[in-house]
């Protein structure tokens, strides 16, 4: 998987929101607004290949839980993620 | 100063040097965001007091309005971002060199562009190119929307959307010839023989050499304060030129910011009064460090706080009307009204900045005087 060009994240506050740089795409229904952990993980993974299992290590590493409780939040995050049509296989 | 005033200094200082920001008293947030948009300073602000807890956080409805403002602000970011870089591109593309006044060029100068206030774009392309610059402007393709075209002196008026774009010919308004000789000058030097590229998210946007932006940025304070009230917004911008270009010289700046040059061209255009004045000011109020304020003067106490009682009360954009009643009608009534006003525009002036009021009056009634004679 990797992410689909055109997008930036963007810290307003204690928000963090993935922004479409585009015009035509650009208005309040293209904000996506992420926690801390998943801006951690966009950062991590922007411009780059990656999988469940780069997300998940990236989790483990960075917080303080364990593979189990990882590998539940990749997964619905993943598929939120696909859902808003920000990643590509 | 007044708590509120004390609590909103505490924010602006906390937004622009990224700092953690205390308060002795619970923070009044409908006085310290009624100030923040008097300065159009609200989106710095709210970035700071939206990541506050406990006790000092704002109310939900207050911090609702205050993640509207910013993502608000960032969407109209974003679309001038795109209408500025379609129209370097076009103009480049035909060998037109076009400089950014102002915007993402002093955006980009704080911690988080994204924060800074602006709705349009300023766009200098000198005299020279200045009609063949409109007229790749103007035929722009991508199904942009223009809207009335209104010709100035000094720029030409294009919508782009919703969006107005001011291409300039000139930067500055300055009524008297032998400052507008000098400063034709300083903006040669500026913003054509030492124009710079800096980096804005990989596109290669051109700005004015660094001491044109310093200097610029305080002449449009002044001229803010001149004319329509002067707001922190531009007090933080030239804070943030100069932390920038004298604390933290980036890597695309080859020579070392150049001090003797920024104090000839204020000195000529007689301004150290006022850039001294507002160096106390971004001092005392924002946290600019005095190392970083060229030619800073504590001395200056009394002008900088009769500055500072007009900036409070005028904020960016806000002075009221010095009129209390309609302009009237009528050729002589006209003349007269505009008379008095520039009378009027001297003694607030002179209250501040006595030689400064003097030399506005004489180039502005010379303007006057001139005009009167060119129409009849």
């Amino acid at each position: 998987m990797k992410t689909k060009k055109g997008f930036t994240l963007r810290s307003l506050g204690n928000e963090h929101l993935l922004v479409a740089e585009s015009v035509e795409m650009t208005n309040f229904n293209r904000m996506i607004s992420m926690n801390e952990s998943a801006a951690m993980l966009w950062k991590e993974i922007d411009g780059k290949d990656f999988d469940a299992e780069t997300l998940t290590n990236l989790l483990m590493e960075n917080y303080d839980i364990n593979r189990d409780v990882a590998e539940h939040d990749v997964t619905a995050l993943l598929k939120s993620w696909k859902e808003a049509g920000i990643i590509e296989d | 100063m007044t708590t509120t005033e004390q609590q909103y200094f505490a924010l602006m200082r906390a937004a622009l040097w990224q700092q953690p920001v205390e308060f002795d008293r619970a923070p009044d947030w409908k006085g310290i965001m009624g100030i923040a948009r008097h300065h159009t300073t609200e989106v710095l602000v709210a970035d700071v007091a939206s990541r506050l807890t406990g006790d000092n956080a704002p109310s939900d409805a207050l911090l609702r309005e205050m993640k509207a403002s910013m993502r608000a602000n960032l969407i109209n970011q974003l679309e001038l971002k795109q209408i500025l870089t379609t129209a370097i591109t076009a103009l480049r593309d035909k060998g037109i060199e076009s400089v950014l006044l102002k915007g993402f060029g002093l955006a980009l100068l704080y911690p988080n562009p994204n924060l800074r206030q602006f709705g349009d774009i300023d766009l200098f392309v000198g005299l020279q190119q200045f009609h063949e610059a409109c007229k790749v402007l103007r035929t722009l393709p991508g199904g942009y929307n223009w809207g009335d075209e209104v010709d100035s002196g000094r720029h030409y008026n294009i919508e782009f959307g919703h969006h107005p774009m001011e291409v300039h010919r000139v930067s500055a308004d300055i009524e008297n010839p032998k400052d507008l000789a000098i400063y034709a000058n300083i903006e040669q030097d500026g913003l054509v023989d030492n124009r710079q590229t800096i980096d804005f998210e990989g596109f290669p946007l051109p700005v004015p050499s660094k001491e044109f932006m310093v200097f610029f940025t305080f002449l449009h304070a002044w001229e803010h304060f001149l004319i329509t009230g002067v707001g922190w917004r531009q007090i933080s911008d030239l804070a943030m030129s100069l932390h920038t270009y004298l604390h933290q010289p980036t890597a695309s700046l080859t020579a070392p910011f150049d001090l003797d040059k920024l104090r000839s061209w204020i000195t000529a255009m007689h301004l150290m009064e006022p850039w001294q004045a507002f160096g106390l000011l971004m001092v005392n109020y924002i946290g600019l460090p005095s190392s970083e304020t060229p030619f800073y003067d504590p001395s200056c106490t009394r002008r900088a706080q009769k500055l500072y009682d007009r900036v409070m009360a005028e904020g960016n954009f806000r002075r009221p009307n010095r009129f209390k009643y309609r302009k009237p009608k009528g050729r002589i009534a006209k003349k007269t009204h505009a008379f008095i006003g520039i009378f009027i525009d001297f003694f607030q002036l002179a209250k501040v900045f006595p030689k400064q009021a003097f030399r506005e009056l004489n180039s502005a009634l010379k303007t006057s005087f001139s005009k009167n004679f060119q129409k009849k």
